[in-house]
């Protein structure tokens, strides 16, 4: 039961956060209108994506110790492909989840930003701000990670090598989410040139009561949930690998 | 290497490009309306809209035209190629993009409504 709690508390929050966010009343704030419903789903897939992709890092962190002579390996004889596994598969749901943020994100972006431009135009869906851009290339950054995956031979050597490519990934999060879009003006509300002191995180004190009680629980919400779904992915991958070396 | 792969390393690079492509193409910094008069480029601006009473659309060349007033205050008419925007009343600040093709009026090929930074518990205007 205790080990299920955290995909009942998963779903608990994010049903939470669908029911509530949709139906009770807030502000309407100036062109945004309803779609302001919006922060609580577009904004806790990046939350996700951060989450997964230090699971991912971890992972190949751990990986690479392993490969130390002197690691002392438990017995089963899985560890090494089972991290590796971890890595991958934390990444993937990860990757999931930024392309969500991108479609959500860009959805907003039609209907707040650019309105006024017919749905034909891609500009109506994307304005090349500097998190739009930094978002893609963090996307860019880990499908380079899958291809270089997809390149080698001896698993030994893609695990070893994509490992390293990992933390070199997340280490590129870094700024990419968390100091180039806040240096930068733009149009997202964490922008530099934004009022009320921009360049902040997230949204930091300029939630309101109405916002903040939705948006928090939702962030945790979805955040298990991609958990939850890259344990399922994990387990997939690990009884494949059992069953192929029994074979 | 399998075609597969090689396949997708081209559909990469490919990508690659046309990202620099588009990128360098739409890439233009925030800056203030004198600065954009100086250096004559495509630049950024956010701004309010100012003096909204003389703000007018003419059918005839759709053409818009509006004054905005940028970060350091200063004001520039503003005309834009299509009819006014929805929501343009509602917008907090507006950010345009074009450039000066004249010496006088910011011609603004773009536009976009920046969205309020306060998610507060007061309806903004």
């Amino acid at each position: 039961m205790a080990r299920h709690l955290y995909k009942i508390v998963g779903i608990g929050l994010v049903l939470y956060a669908l029911i509530s966010g949709l139906t009770t009343t807030l502000p309407v704030m100036g062109p945004m209108g309803q779609s302001n419903r919006n922060i609580f789903y577009h904004v806790p897939m990046w939350f996700a994506v951060v989450v997964l992709m230090a699971v991912s890092v971890l992972n190949s962190i751990r990986y690479l110790r392993m490969t130390d002579p002197d690691y002392e390996h438990k017995e089963g004889g899985y560890g090494l492909g089972i991290t590796d596994i971890q890595a991958f598969e934390s990444a993937k749901v990860g990757v999931l989840f930024n392309i969500l943020g991108l479609i959500t994100g860009m959805v907003w972006s039609r209907v707040t930003w650019s309105s006024h431009l017919p749905a034909s135009r891609f500009d109506a869906w994307w304005i090349w701000d500097p998190i739009q851009i930094c978002a893609l290339v963090s996307l860019l950054i880990y499908l380079a990670y899958f291809l270089l995956r997809s390149t080698f031979q001896d698993e030994e050597q893609k695990a070893k090598i994509s490992a390293v490519y990992n933390i070199f990934a997340f280490v590129s999060l870094i700024p990419l989410y968390f100091i180039v879009p806040k240096m930068l003006p733009g149009a997202h509300p964490t922008a530099a040139n934004s009022d009320a002191g921009g360049g902040s995180f997230v949204m930091a004190g300029k939630l309101g009561g109405d916002f903040s009680i939705i948006f928090w629980p939702s962030i945790l919400g979805f955040i298990l949930i991609g958990y939850w779904l890259y344990e399922i992915r994990k387990r997939t991958e690990i009884a494949k690998l059992i069953l192929s070396d029994e074979a | 290497m399998k075609p597969g792969k090689i396949i997708q390393l081209l559909v990469a690079a490919l990508f690659t490009v046309f990202l620099a492509v588009s990128f360098s193409g739409n890439s233009s910094s925030y800056t203030t309306f004198p600065d954009a008069r100086k250096s004559g480029n495509t630049v950024h601006i956010v701004g309010t809209w100012v003096n909204r009473e003389t703000a007018s659309y003419n059918p005839e060349e759709d053409v818009f035209s509006f004054s905005l007033q940028d970060t350091i205050g200063n004001i520039s008419p503003v005309k834009y190629h299509d009819p006014k925007p929805n929501d343009f009343d509602k917008a907090e600040k507006i950010v345009v993009i074009g450039k000066y093709e004249s010496p006088e009026v910011f011609t603004a090929d773009k536009i976009i409504m920046k969205c309020p930074s306060k998610y507060g518990d007061k309806e903004v205007k």
